[in-house]
Parts: C-alpha cells; sequence; structure tokens
C-alpha cells in the first residue's frame, strides 16, 4: 500500500469518528449560542419597557442620517495586530433601539454594581466625546462572567449601550490610536463616531457605529480572515484613490477600474502571514450598504509593524467600479 | 415540507459535507469537528447564493469551519498510540505530524480529504501550485523518514 493510501486510511479513521448535527439547528446563529440570545432578548425587553416608560422622544441630532452617509473626506484609521475575537451570526444589542429616538438619557441599568464590570473590564474605560456634545463619555469592553463579550458606550447622561461582540478579544479588541485611545472616528462625516472592534479568525471585523441611541454593526466580517497568523487588522477608507491610511501603519492606493470611484467606503483586509509579512488581501466596497468583495493577491509589504513604525511601500489595488 | 431551495441545498451538503468532515479531522478533534461543519453548512445555508456557485465551495466551506471552530490551526492533530490503523506503518502518523503545518495540512487535504490542488488551496489560501510543491516536498520527507520508495 503506498503512502498515499495510508495517508487515505488515516482520514478513513477519523472521518469514521465524527458526528455531525444538523446544519438547520445552527442557521441564525442557532445551536451554541442560544442561551446568550435568550438573555440579551430578555434584557431588550426589560428595557424597552423602561425606555417606553421614562423614555422622552426628542429627535436626536445625527440620528436620522443612517440610510445616507456622507462620504465627502479621506478619513482614515486602522487596527493593530489584535486580537481574537470571534463572533458569529447576527450581532444583539442589548439597550437602545431604532424606536428610540431620544437623547439617549433613559437607561438606569447597567451601573458598574449591576454588571460587576470592575473584575471584567477588559479595556480601560476611555473618555471619548461619543455623542460629541462637547462632555466626555466613555467606551469600554467588558465580559459578563459567562465567558460572553460586550462593547459597552456609556454616555455622560447615564444612557448605556452594550453590543454583544461574542468570545474574547485578546487583548481588547478595540482599535487603538498610537496613543493607545480607542479609535473613534467619524468617517462618513455625519457627527458619529465609527469604532473598530477587531479580532482574527472568522468574523473578524467590525465597525461599529454609535448613531443616535444605538450601537450599529456597520460592517460585520462574516467571513473567514485572509490569512490565519498571529495577527489580523483592517484599514478603512474612502474611494478617492488616496492613501487609506495617512499617518498610520498602511501605506495602500485603490484606483478604479473603468471609472471614477467616489463617495464609496472601502474596506480593506490585510493578515499577517505566518512568516510576518503582511498584506492586503481583498477590498471592499459599501455601495450603499450592498458590499462587493474584489480580492487582491496577497502581496508582502513587509513584516507587521506596529501604528507607529509603518510600512513604506505602498499596495496597490484595482477595484472593479461597475454597480 | 422542504423547499426547492432546501432540496437544492441538500443535494450540495450531501456532496461537501463528508470531505469537509474528512479535512477537518486532522486538526480538530472528533468532537468539534461535527460542530465546526455544522456551523460552516449554517453558513453555507445563510449565504447559498454566492457559495453555492463557488468553483471550491469545499475549500472556502473548509475556512469557514476552521473560523467557527474557533481554534488556531496548529498543524496536524497529534495523533494518539491507541489510533493504531492496520496496514498503516506505525511511524507514518509521528512523520506526518512532524512536517511543516503547511507541508501535513496540504498532504492530510490532498490525501486524506480526496481534494484537488485547488481545492486544497481554497481551503489553506494559497496557490494550488503552491500546495503541489508542500504535497511534493512532505511526501518526499515522509518517504525519506519512513525508508520506503512508494
Amino acid at each position: 500500500m503506498t503512502l498515499e493510501e495510508q495517508i487515505r486510511r488515516m482520514g478513513d479513521a477519523r472521518a469514521a469518528e465524527v458526528t455531525t448535527p444538523s446544519w438547520r439547528d445552527r442557521v441564525g446563529g442557532g445551536g451554541r449560542r442560544w442561551p446568550v440570545m435568550v438573555a440579551a432578548a430578555a434584557l431588550v425587553a426589560v428595557l424597552a419597557g423602561i425606555t417606553v416608560t421614562l423614555g422622552p422622544d426628542d429627535e436626536k441630532p445625527g440620528a436620522d442620517v443612517a440610510t445616507e452617509p456622507e462620504t465627502t473626506r479621506v478619513t482614515t484609521t486602522m487596527t493593530d495586530a489584535t486580537t481574537s475575537t470571534v463572533t458569529t451570526g447576527p450581532v444583539t444589542t442589548t439597550a437602545g433601539s431604532a424606536q428610540q429616538t431620544g437623547p439617549c438619557a433613559v437607561n438606569p441599568v447597567p451601573s458598574d454594581d449591576v454588571l460587576d464590570l470592575a473584575a471584567h473590564i477588559a479595556f480601560d474605560r476611555t473618555p471619548l466625546d461619543l455623542d460629541q456634545d462637547g462632555v466626555d463619555d466613555e467606551m469600554l469592553i467588558y465580559d459578563d462572567a459567562d465567558g460572553h463579550w460586550f462593547l459597552l458606550a456609556r454616555l455622560h447622561t447615564g444612557w448605556t449601550n452594550a453590543l454583544d461582540i461574542g468570545t474574547p478579544p485578546t487583548p481588547p479588541g478595540l482599535a487603538q490610536t498610537s496613543d493607545g485611545v480607542p479609535a473613534g472616528t467619524d468617517l462618513d462625516g455625519d457627527g458619529q463616531l465609527e469604532f473598530f472592534v477587531t479580532g482574527y479568525l472568522g468574523p473578524s471585523a467590525r465597525l461599529v457605529t454609535l448613531r443616535g441611541c444605538e450601537l450599529i454593526d456597520s460592517f460585520f466580517v462574516d467571513e473567514p480572515a485572509e490569512g490565519l497568523g498571529a495577527s489580523f487588522g483592517v484599514q478603512i477608507g474612502f474611494s478617492d484613490a488616496t492613501p487609506l491610511c495617512q499617518g498610520r501603519a498602511c501605506a495602500t492606493r485603490v484606483s478604479c477600474a473603468g471609472g471614477v470611484l467616489t463617495q464609496e467606503l472601502l474596506i480593506g483586509i490585510a493578515a499577517n502571514d505566518d512568516a510576518g509579512g503582511w498584506g492586503i488581501g481583498e477590498i471592499r466596497l459599501d455601495r450603499d450598504g450592498v458590499i462587493t468583495t474584489t480580492e487582491l493577491p496577497t502581496r508582502t509589504v513587509g513584516p507587521f509593524t506596529p501604528l507607529d513604525d509603518p510600512p513604506t511601500e505602498a499596495t496597490t489595488g484595482v477595484v472593479d467600479c461597475t454597480p | 415540507m422542504a423547499t426547492e431551495n432546501e432540496e437544492e441545498f441538500d443535494v450540495f451538503v450531501t456532496r461537501v459535507q463528508p470531505q469537509l468532515e474528512r479535512a477537518l479531522a486532522g486538526h480538530l478533534p472528533a468532537p468539534m469537528v461535527g460542530d465546526a461543519v455544522a456551523e460552516a453548512l449554517a453558513y453555507a445555508w445563510e449565504h447559498r447564493h454566492r457559495v453555492l456557485p463557488m468553483a471550491n465551495p469545499a475549500g472556502y466551506l473548509y475556512r469557514v469551519a476552521q473560523s467557527r471552530s474557533r481554534r488556531r490551526k496548529q498543524g496536524l492533530l497529534p495523533w494518539k498510540s491507541d489510533d493504531t490503523i492496520p496496514h498503516i506503518e506505525p511511524g507514518l502518523p509521528a512523520a506526518l505530524s512532524a512536517l511543516s503545518p503547511k507541508q501535513s495540512q496540504a498532504i492530510w487535504l490532498v490525501h486524506a480529504a480526496g481534494m484537488t490542488h485547488v481545492e486544497a488551496g481554497e481551503a489553506m489560501d494559497i496557490s494550488a501550485s503552491t500546495v503541489a510543491n508542500h504535497v511534493e516536498r512532505g511526501m518526499a520527507q515522509l518517504r525519506s523518514e519512513l525508508g520506503v520508495d512508494t
């Protein structure tokens, strides 16, 4: 028997031990996560009740701009090499709702005591003016002691919202600036900040937006990350073919085949490989919510470097801009 | 009653699931393989309009399953002594595990899971020619280690 045949037999032996449950039980993020989703749904119901009871309905500036973002300027950031956030399926927000259009002032829970946050905060509380009203708010990542992780935004008014981000980011998965501050950036110029939560493997890269009273996953990579090396990054910017990451650890230019590409959001997925090189694996266009992906030959541009030591060689990509 | 879509998808599952199970069984403990495959197939259902037309859906779903298993790939799964299989060179599992992770993975996907080089390339996110190189060099090393010609 040849070695190839023997290896085939090894495959037979291993496969014989496998029992695969029905895929139907896993559709919609079911299966393993249902207890969390049930708990989150219960919390949403409780908070919705509180909102109905107490909530004013004043218009929140910027709350209605979600559907037509203005993408008129180049604004970029990039995650550093981090983490292992892996989340699948739909994201559950535990507070706030599309119906709540008030100033996000009503939400007496969760408090630190209720959540026992002191023991579970994975990222230092960070003062950020989340709602752009001139007063610092805060954002942090915590776990609920059952191993489930949340990105929490708390306004100075006491309004709090948490986004289920799945399993632990290690280290914490908020993208950071070179100053170690979570990178909240108003990418689309709508007056609301966007944030990154990143991880390697699986649904890895997320762009979280605080919009009105909601934390929204504006972008959610529900696909395998490029490469499976030690780190993974996302870079994001707009499509006027300027460098996506001004002053940051990337040097990427994208041009457009067959036309001028403006106003669309570009998201480049990069990852380092086992040898320590990294490159741009694909570029995505978000055109009014429709994501199209252009895969690029992964091109190593040098060892993965932290934000303060950017590679100098540019990676370029051409995107088919045909709508 | 299953819809037409579901029936079509069931045919797809029948074709892809065994290959996924075999492919993942080299790198994941058996209890995790079933979960990972089910998650990958659920993903395929949810994205069926994109996944089904793919040239190499098995390779792609292999990556999805690996992701869903929440376990980083770390080469071939160690072969326990009580896993002895008749007619297998006693040193083969250990020699296979001792190869570089990419070589052992390529050999496993191609010879144990029956993937083409193109499918294995999709699964490993490398080119088919690179898969061929890994397989060729890995098999040569195995033959050298085990002192066999075939």
